[in-house]
């Protein structure tokens, strides 16, 4: 399916119905591939969705940093989803969720160490071998650090396409809610990342949580995008060119209009870089 | 501390256990506390609310305090074994049978199986219509090789108390109404018009496990006798029976 919009918007259940009634003028949706493996009736829905609208897979549960073996059942179902959504992109996480046999239902970080690059490589590589296709590898939002990583978190997420072929999903609220839980400069990561390899990009919305020692930004998909990571993306954008854009928005969802007004924002940064483009 | 270790430990705390990954981050960071405690937090929520989106009546049943306090003990006890969430929580009705709190809600256990059931009914496509014209080409005497086929969504059960009562009130927000043990046969299918939840008497939950385990109709015990043939009309009139092959 030819994407002549570039933003898109994550896809979320209660949203099904306006989608497939009013057909909103939208780029291409993105859903979350566990979500489908066994509901019948959310598939058909998708599945129809998928004849107007390109779709793209993003997985949360396949858990590719964990040392347990990876799980031929998800693979299979996985698979089967894919052959029948035939989807644009296919993504996962810089992350793991099981360790010995328990899933944990969350994105957990993985220690940046030369021995889990060269673990997250072979499964990326298992991965793409077995489902004859690319993936793209998206950068998590995190809380805490390992005192044993080695390298940082853009230099162990730079050196996974030129290992393994994969692509990189870059998702600036992420990159952003972890300098500043973390104290790093995002222009420190921004400037290490592959640009080339980089295949979509993804915008959300954050909270801050009070302690009594400080706040913790946490990555709840909540929220509009914040202004920062709007001033992230405009310049991400002018720098590198514009890449699939997606407005993910997962808690406390608000009415479709304002997912698709959020949007219409990334749209008019692209539209007004390529305006001063054509100017200049 | 190997990845493998290190995914282990932080397992063990996420589950409450004594562990070593407080060892392994960085300490000198403001919020240290709370840095692992978001993990924690939140795959103890995350799990607590998959539990309550597939028991929403339990918990009205038990009222939020005590199923928060269930849910977060089950979720530490019995977390997820595979990826997804949509199917977890399946021990749930036996966890609650044998928890000492619900000494007041003796019908707990049995109003989970059914929220259980409904739910795994309805992530399964509508019931297709029975094919009527086809069967009336079928010969009379052949009816006793007739297997029938019950809906793909179709699930029934026995059980100990009227849940299905208990189920409509909490739903409706009625008053709970007082319950005593007693036997009977539920039945809940996926419609094009939503889940439907009904009675069966005990010569239907015959018919239906025959049709379950795709025997003919000649293997039930006494042969096709009137009461049988209107049990079985009855079963297809309320479209809990979806197709039909000749198995001779």
């Amino acid at each position: 399916m030819n994407i002549t919009d570039w933003v898109g918007v994550g896809l979320r259940v209660p949203h099904h119905g306006y989608f497939m009634a009013q057909r909103p003028s939208i780029g291409w949706l993105e859903v979350h591939s566990e979500n489908y493996f066994h509901d019948a009736n959310l598939r058909g829905e998708l599945l129809a969705l998928a004849e107007v609208y390109p779709i793209s897979l993003h997985g949360t549960g396949l858990s590719l940093g964990s040392v347990d073996p990876l799980s031929q059942r998800h693979l299979a179902a996985l698979r089967r989803l894919i052959d029948e959504v035939s989807p644009v992109r296919l993504s996962e996480h810089l992350s793991w969720s099981s360790v010995g046999g328990t899933y944990f239902n969350d994105l957990l970080p993985i220690p940046y160490t030369e021995e889990a690059l060269e673990h997250m490589v072979a499964r990326i590589d298992t991965v793409q071998q077995a489902l004859g296709r690319q993936l793209l590898i998206e950068n998590p939002s995190s809380y805490l650090q390992y005192r044993q990583s080695s390298m940082t978190e853009w230099d162990f997420l730079a050196a996974l396409p030129e290992r393994c072929g994969c692509g990189l999903l870059l998702d600036l609220n992420n990159i952003f809610v972890s300098s500043l839980n973390h104290g790093f400069a995002v222009e420190d990561y921004l400037s290490a990342v592959p640009f080339e390899h980089v295949g979509e990009i993804h915008l959300a919305g954050f909270e801050v949580q009070h302690f009594d020692d400080g706040d913790l930004c946490i990555d709840t998909h909540s929220r509009p995008v914040s202004d920062p990571v709007w001033q992230w993306f405009r310049a991400v954008t002018e720098r590198h060119g514009k890449r699939l854009t997606l407005i993910e928005w997962d808690r406390d969802l608000p009415e479709p209009e304002v997912l698709l007004g959020e949007a219409g924002k990334a749209r008019d940064i692209m539209t007004s870089l390529a305006a001063a483009e054509v100017t200049a | 501390m190997n990845l493998g270790t290190l995914q282990q430990a932080f397992g063990d705390m996420l589950l409450g256990q004594p562990s070593a990954i407080a060892d392994a981050i960085f300490d000198n960071r403001p919020c240290q506390s709370a840095r692992l405690s978001v993990y924690r937090n939140h795959f103890l929520t995350s799990l607590q609310e998959a539990l309550c989106a597939t028991y929403p009546q339990c918990r009205r049943l038990l009222g939020d305090p005590l199923f928060y306090k269930l849910t977060r003990r089950y979720v530490t006890e019995h977390p997820p074994l595979e990826s997804c969430v949509v199917n977890y929580g399946d021990g749930f009705p036996d966890f609650l049978g044998a928890s000492e709190e619900l000494e007041d809600h003796p019908a707990a256990e049995e109003l989970a199986v059914l929220e259980w059931l409904v739910e795994r009914s309805s992530l399964l496509p509508p019931a297709k219509p029975f094919p009527f014209s086809r069967l009336e080409a079928v010969d009379p005497e052949a009816y006793e090789h007739l297997v029938l086929l019950p809906a793909a969504s179709l699930r029934f059960w026995t059980a100990g108390y009227a849940v299905d009562q208990l189920f409509d009130a909490l739903v409706e927000a009625q008053p709970i109404p007082t319950l005593s043990p007693e036997t009977l046969y539920l039945a809940v299918i996926h419609r094009e018009q939503g889940i439907a939840l009904s009675r069966l008497s005990p010569v239907a939950m015959d018919l239906l496990a025959l049709c379950r385990d795709e025997r003919p109709l000649a293997d039930l015990p006494g042969g096709l006798q009137d009461t049988v043939l209107t049990e079985l009309a009855d079963l297809l009139g309320r479209g809990l029976i979806e197709d039909f092959s000749l198995g001779r």
